[in-house]
């Protein structure tokens, strides 16, 4: 058998197979962290795909109407228009579920009016055609976690608040606030998986929705929403990429007046006349655009309810006012039946001039040239309702009859509409029924709401000025409705009105994309484990080689070169490490299960809710255990970079490798190294002080170069011990033996030094919530309470009027502040949810009113404009262009999930379609406000006019009692769905995240310390082993054993002492800043992990000490050696 | 003896700046194809002159010159090279790798070596040689498995099997018992004769350096003629 290079190596391996097992076994356990890691990225993404692909299904494309109701049967004429599509209407609204007579409650429902087409869109029904049949009338279809949450079964009654549509959008000043739900009782017919869609939502979240679906067509009926979706989803066998803008086109082509919820009708059976009008009351603006635009003579008809006009003595309350004019101010309108009133109201010009009907000027008293009030209710600039007054000049008094006497001037408001009678009116303002006199109530029964003034259009929309439209109305000659009927809904963009298809696949499979690489996040929490386990594979093959030192004098003597020597022991290395690695892969995949498991059990605050199945790919165990090769080789070439280019001679010297060279004096640079790492870090501490928020950070940054410092300080220490130490007792020639071996021990006190500092030091991190929740530069920004409402919350809670509306008990409630949040639904960016944020959910707040406050700690924000934006809030109201708004975040949610900073921007599309920037002006440290982008009210509803109401709300009870607190206002709002938590205790929520992983790293650092731990006793070994010749001298002249392993543990202990020494010193500046901030964190586990690896350090060393001196000691005289 | 095969000049030898030198400007010819032994007390610099003559030592002064070759001139590589065409090494402790058999240690300087033809040589070569020393039936036995005088003649096949021109051997006996001290010798002394390869040994035994063509003794870090000669 012929002599080969492999051949040799293969013989070395075998050979000296009892340290070579232990340098497989050193990158086994490199390769399982390293492959393991990788693992567990593979996992989390795939399942984050899976959960992507289960809530969206089949669908590909979504058109959500939100607050706008088009016809169902628009699935019906788009499927005619594109070709091997799959579309389902849905009628999508929130809801409180419950179950009679049982405590079981759950809030933020998402009730859903599907039929069969939504099942087809079914992972099931998609991949094999059979799809869950819908849900019968009155039965209800849940998903499992609502079904678990409400513990109900198939045949169990349950009952569902879900809100009532309003036909005037909720923040106009008359739409309709009470009874904004209906209480539907259903059966439950069953209980659907993932795979049934059951976990559907278009949005990634933290947690899967509760979803409960029901009949679509027996939604409707009940909601009186007849034929009427809000929702339409579109799949196509073939996920087509760009299905979205496909059907905006069939969507321009199919779609009809009806589906934009407008009428073209004749107001009265006699008139000349059509009038275009809204279910939704206002017309937006979009359409009276297009309107004008396709036919500018028309008039422009603005019908409002005022609360009285009155003069000083007389007061009739409650009437309708018509503003009308041309609908185009540049062309007049053409003749038709309103000509008359419109040249009355146009003739009655400015500002403050009024047409009376006669018979509101006989009840006034008052006549041509008078001046009259007008009081009505309107939205202030914060957008609360608030009772305005007008002066207005009487510039003429119309009879009662012909154009002025059309009571089909009001449009169907809510509350008013259908009422027969005055009392029985309702409308979403607060009225006050006793002001009615008889008379009004004549006038009501004989005229309706006939408006008793006018004014003129430009005049009623400075006074009512309205952002879902300044129009209840758009008349013109009934020969033109033919035209606008044909011409509008082509002309008119749907996107205007928020009605367009989003591509849903695309950001569903982007947001199965983990906010954080879990695969590199476990690398890095296994940082030290993977780093111990490879220095200790390197000390476990240097001191191999070093064992072989008359090998290399031989291969050197013979003629080989040191590089040829030097890869044939590298060859060995490489056999030992892929032999390691293949065995470490293995390994891994079961560190892939512990992990896993770890991160459904113990480590569950990590994930959330997220459910995690494993899942390896090839890529990641190859990759993982190349890598762990890789890594081992380097280690290993490393730790022999000196090994091969001694003189043969000396390697071929019978002691070659054990009589190291002596300790020289510390080089320049390690005494300017000792020196200068302090100083730099003393002067970082002092310039960013301890309680600044960049502190935690700059001081972990200070404590690595004590670190450093203290390491090269060490390497002094060992050289002045060497040197000074009387070696006249046991101990002191223990500590004179530490400086034998400079590199080992140097190497020694290193390793344990930085194990110590990182998982110690990463204490510093820990976030603990603040011990008084009222602290408002905490992160609860001062509030106690966070509250959040399934169904909005129209009035405004900050008004005595408000929080009557809801029947607050002011006595449990005195002093309670309150600041709503409006809500624009989108992605949770908390840590919380794995899922890669698309469009993290906004919330709409007042910025003065956090400003004023105080609230929270800016992380980072960006510069004032000027002296008016001080406070980082009002950068909010700060203006940075037409299409940036400004917005405001949590800084581990803009840092982590959304992957972005100060300055950087997110892209979002508005109500009607348009894209804009939501650009990042500031960041919280560690608050409540996790996972969303808080930007301006007014910027909110002016991009999202559906974000209908408040739905969230920060709220401070101060010292009042917090259990009565919730007590008072769950029972006020419980219709409402409201579902209050301590702010401590979301903020833990969230902490815990980052503690968790805090742990994590601890757990996995612990376990690379003891890696550590079991290198140092390693070296003890090792190093006794070398001077066996010397201990057995020892015994000879009279050491007992004991003696001995004294004199081997001191030398030891002193580096295990030294090593931790310095690790907990450096560890403890960078703990400064969170021990002077948060007294409440408790440095009991830190002190346990430092005595804990002392004890286990100290452990092995005596242990190593103890079998180093076991059996014959005395015949190391004999050999010589 | 004319064609003078390692030729030292003025050589001179300190391990430290400042210490005494153990060499101190010696002037050595060694032709080839002869034997010289190089006797002295212990530390008298025997192993240091004979690991300079074979490019294991570089020298404090003067030049080593090997078939013409100024070897304080070579680069690390050129002199591995040297070392492992030109020059063969036998030491006290046969320096055997416990994990090779004896075959495959003899094998070992031919590993180097890139022609695989010149390899497949060299593997005949080895039994052929190994056969010679008696050891044609343990080639495949490990250093374990052999006698120390075996061991060490299995280290001096491993130094001729490229074909070296000398033959450096530091205290070749000096760890065996007398038998096979003088068979190592009569091997020794059979090689250089019959192959014309230079032998020079370092050595105590009289016995053996007696039966060398010349006899050089080392004293005071000065070389001389030995006085007498067996």
């Amino acid at each position: 058998m012929s002599m080969s290079w492999w051949r040799l190596v293969r013989r070395g391996a075998a050979h000296y197979w009892r340290t070579n097992v232990g340098v497989v076994l050193g990158v086994a356990v490199a390769a399982a962290v390293l492959v393991g890691a990788l693992a567990v990225g593979d996992s989390v993404r795939q399942s984050l795909r899976a959960r992507a692909l289960a809530r969206i299904g089949a669908v590909d494309a979504a058109l959500a109407g939100g607050d706008r109701f088009f016809r169902a049967d628009l699935a019906d004429r788009l499927a005619r228009q594109v070709e091997q599509i799959g579309l389902a209407p849905v009628l999508q609204l929130p809801g409180v579920a419950s179950v009679p007579g049982r405590d079981a409650r759950a809030g933020i429902v998402e009730v859903l009016g599907v039929d069969d087409r939504f099942f087809a869109l079914s992972p099931a029904g998609a991949a094999e055609g059979v799809a869950p049949a819908a849900p019968p009338r009155r039965g209800a279809l849940l998903n499992a976690r609502l079904a678990a949450q409400l513990e109900v079964t198939t045949g169990d009654t349950i009952l569902v608040r879900v809100e009532q549509p309003s036909t005037l959008p909720r923040d106009t000043a008359m739409a309709t606030v009470d009874d904004v739900s209906l209480a539907l009782r259903v059966k439950v017919a069953g209980v659907l998986t993932d795979d049934a869609l059951g976990g559907f939502a278009l949005r990634a979240g933290q947690v899967p929705p509760f979803n409960l679906f029901v009949s679509l067509g027996w939604l409707q009926e009940q909601l009186f929403l007849d034929d009427r979706a809000n929702l339409l989803l579109a799949g196509t066998r073939d996920h087509d990429d760009d299905l979205a803008p496909v059907l905006d086109t069939a969507l321009r082509q199919s779609w009809t007046l009806a589906d934009a919820e407008l009428e073209l009708l004749t107001p009265s059976p006699d008139a000349a006349i059509f009038e275009l009008r809204s279910r939704r009351v206002f017309l937006d603006d979009a359409i009276a655009t297009t309107v004008a635009e396709i036919e500018p003579t028309l008039t422009g008809v603005l019908t409002y309810f005022v609360n009285a006009l009155r003069t000083d003595t007389v007061s009739t309350p409650y009437s309708m006012v018509t503003a009308i004019g041309p609908l185009s101010p540049s062309r007049a309108p053409g003749a038709d039946a309103t000509s008359p009133l419109l040249e009355l109201v146009a003739d009655a010009d400015g500002a403050t001039s009024v047409v009376l009907n006669d018979w509101t000027a006989r009840d006034l008293g008052v006549d041509v040239g008078d001046t009259i009030e007008a009081d009505y209710f309107a939205l202030d600039a914060s957008r609360r309702l608030a009772e305005r007054t007008s002066s207005l000049t009487v510039r003429a008094i119309v009879p009662l009859r012909d154009a002025a006497a059309d009571p089909t001037l009001m449009p169907a408001f809510p509350g008013l509409a259908d009422a027969d009678h005055c009392r029985d009116w309702d409308p979403g303002i607060p009225i006050q029924l006793d002001r009615l006199r008889p008379q009004d109530e004549k006038y009501w029964e004989d005229h309706r709401g006939t408006p008793k003034a006018f004014v003129t259009l430009a005049t009623g929309r400075d006074l009512w000025a309205n952002r879902f439209g300044n129009l209840t109305a758009i008349r013109g000659p009934a020969e033109l409705a033919d035209t606008l009927r044909a011409r509008l809904p082509r002309e008119l963009d749907p996107a205007g009105l928020g009605l367009f298809f989003r591509n849903v696949r695309g950001p569903a499979l982007a947001a199965g994309n983990a906010t954080t690489d879990f695969g590199g996040l476990f690398l890095g929490l296994s940082f030290f484990l993977i780093t111990a386990a490879l220095i200790l594979t390197a000390l476990l093959f240097a001191f191999g080689v070093e064992q072989r030192h008359r090998e290399i004098g031989t291969l050197r003597a013979v003629g080989w070169r040191p590089s040829q020597v030097r890869r044939a022991f590298l060859t060995e290395a490489l056999a030992l490490a892929v032999l390691g690695s293949a065995l470490g892969a293995g390994l891994g995949l079961l560190y892939t299960r512990a992990v896993l498991f770890g991160l459904a059990t113990l480590w569950r605050d990590a994930v959330g809710a997220t459910a995690l199945a494993f899942h390896a790919s090839t890529g990641s165990v190859v990759g993982g255990a190349i890598a762990a090769v890789v890594a081992a080789l380097l280690a290993i070439a490393w730790g022999l970079r000196r090994s091969f280019s001694r003189a043969p001679v000396e390697l071929l010297g019978s002691r070659a490798g054990v009589t190291p060279a002596p300790l020289a004096p510390p080089s320049r640079a390690t005494v300017v190294g000792a020196v200068a790492a302090p100083v730099l870090a003393v002067s970082i501490m002092v310039m960013v002080g301890a309680s600044t928020p960049g502190a935690a950070p700059a001081f972990f940054g200070a404590g690595f170069l004590l670190l450093i410092g203290m390491i090269l300080g060490c390497r002094w220490l060992l050289h002045r011990l060497t040197h000074r130490s009387a070696a006249t007792t046991l101990v002191g020639l223990g500590v004179r033996n530490a400086g034998r071996r400079p590199g080992r021990s140097l190497a020694t006190i290193a390793l344990l030094a930085s194990g110590t500092f990182l998982v110690v030091s990463v204490q510093a991190h820990r976030l603990e919530p603040p011990q008084r929740a009222t602290a408002r530069a905490s992160g609860t920004g001062g509030f106690t309470h966070f509250g959040r409402t399934t169904l909005p919350v129209v009035r405004d809670l900050t008004t005595a009027a408000g929080r009557e509306a809801y029947g607050f008990d002011e006595d449990e409630l005195a002093g309670v502040e309150i600041v709503p949040l409006r809500v624009r639904d989108g992605d949770d960016a908390s840590c919380l949810n794995l899922s890669l944020p698309q469009q993290p959910r906004l919330l709409g707040v007042q910025p003065a009113a956090l400003a004023a406050r105080d609230s929270f700690t800016f992380a980072a924000s960006a510069p004032p404009a000027d002296a008016a934006t001080a406070n980082p809030w009002l950068l909010l109201d700060a203006d940075y262009g037409p299409d940036v708004v400004p917005a405001i975040g949590d800084q581990a949610s803009v840092a982590w999930a959304m992957h972005k900073a100060v300055g950087e921007g997110l892209t979002y599309r508005d109500d009607a379609g348009r894209a804009f920037e939501v650009r990042i002006v500031g960041t919280l440290a560690n608050s409540i406000l996790q996972g969303t982008l808080v930007v301006a009210e007014r910027h909110l509803i002016a991009r999202f006019p559906s974000a209908a109401g408040f739905a969230e709300f920060l709220i401070d009870a101060g010292d009042t009692d917090a259990a009565a607190v919730t007590a008072s206002l769950t029972r006020s709002m419980e219709d409402l769905g409201l579902e209050l938590t301590s702010t401590t205790a979301r903020l833990r929520a969230f902490n815990a995240v980052q503690n968790t992983y805090l742990v994590i790293f601890q757990l996995l650092g612990g376990l690379g310390l003891l890696l550590g731990s079991a290198g140092l006793g390693m070296v003890v070994l090792r190093n006794t082993l070398e001077r066996r010749g010397e201990l057995a001298l020892a015994t000879a002249v009279g050491f007992a054993k004991p003696a001995v392993r004294r004199l081997l543990f001191s030398e030891h202990a002193l580096l295990l002492g030294l090593g931790l020494g310095a690790g907990v010193l450096a560890a403890t500046l960078a703990l400064i800043p969170g021990t002077t901030q948060r007294a409440d964190v408790a440095p009991w586990p830190v002190l346990l992990l430092v005595v804990g690896v002392a004890v286990s350090g100290a452990l092995w060393v005596w242990l190593s000490s103890a079998v180093a001196v076991r059996g014959a000691v005395l015949e190391a005289l004999r050999d010589g050696d | 003896m004319t064609d003078t095969l390692i030729e030292l000049r003025g050589v001179t030898k300190r391990y430290a700046d400042g210490a005494p030198p153990v060499l101190h400007d010696i002037d050595l010819d060694i032709a080839a194809g002869e034997s010289v032994a190089i006797v002295g007390p212990s530390g008298c610099g025997k192993s240091t002159l004979l690991h300079i003559i074979g490019a294991l030592l570089e020298p404090s002064a003067g030049t080593v010159h090997f078939a013409g070759t100024d070897l304080t001139t070579l680069d690390a590589d050129a002199t591995a090279a040297l070392r492992n065409r030109e020059l063969g090494f036998v030491f006290q402790a046969h320096h055997l790798l416990p994990q090779c058999t004896a075959l495959e240690n003899v094998l070992l300087p031919t590993l180097v070596a890139t022609d695989r033809a010149q390899r497949q040589r060299a593997q005949e070569r080895a039994r052929t040689l190994l056969a010679d020393v008696g050891l044609g039936d343990r080639a495949d036995h490990r250093p374990g498995q052999l006698s120390g005088g075996e061991c060490q003649r299995v280290a001096v096949v491993r130094a001729l099997i490229n074909e070296p021109r000398a033959l450096l051997a530091d205290e070749p006996t000096g760890s065996l018992d007398g038998a096979n001290a003088e068979h190592l010798a009569d091997l020794l002394v059979e090689l250089n004769a019959k192959d014309r390869v230079a032998l020079v040994v370092v050595t105590h035994s009289e016995r053996l350096a007696a039966r060398m063509q010349r006899c050089l003794e080392l004293r005071a870090g000065a070389l001389a003629e030995a006085a007498a000669r067996a």
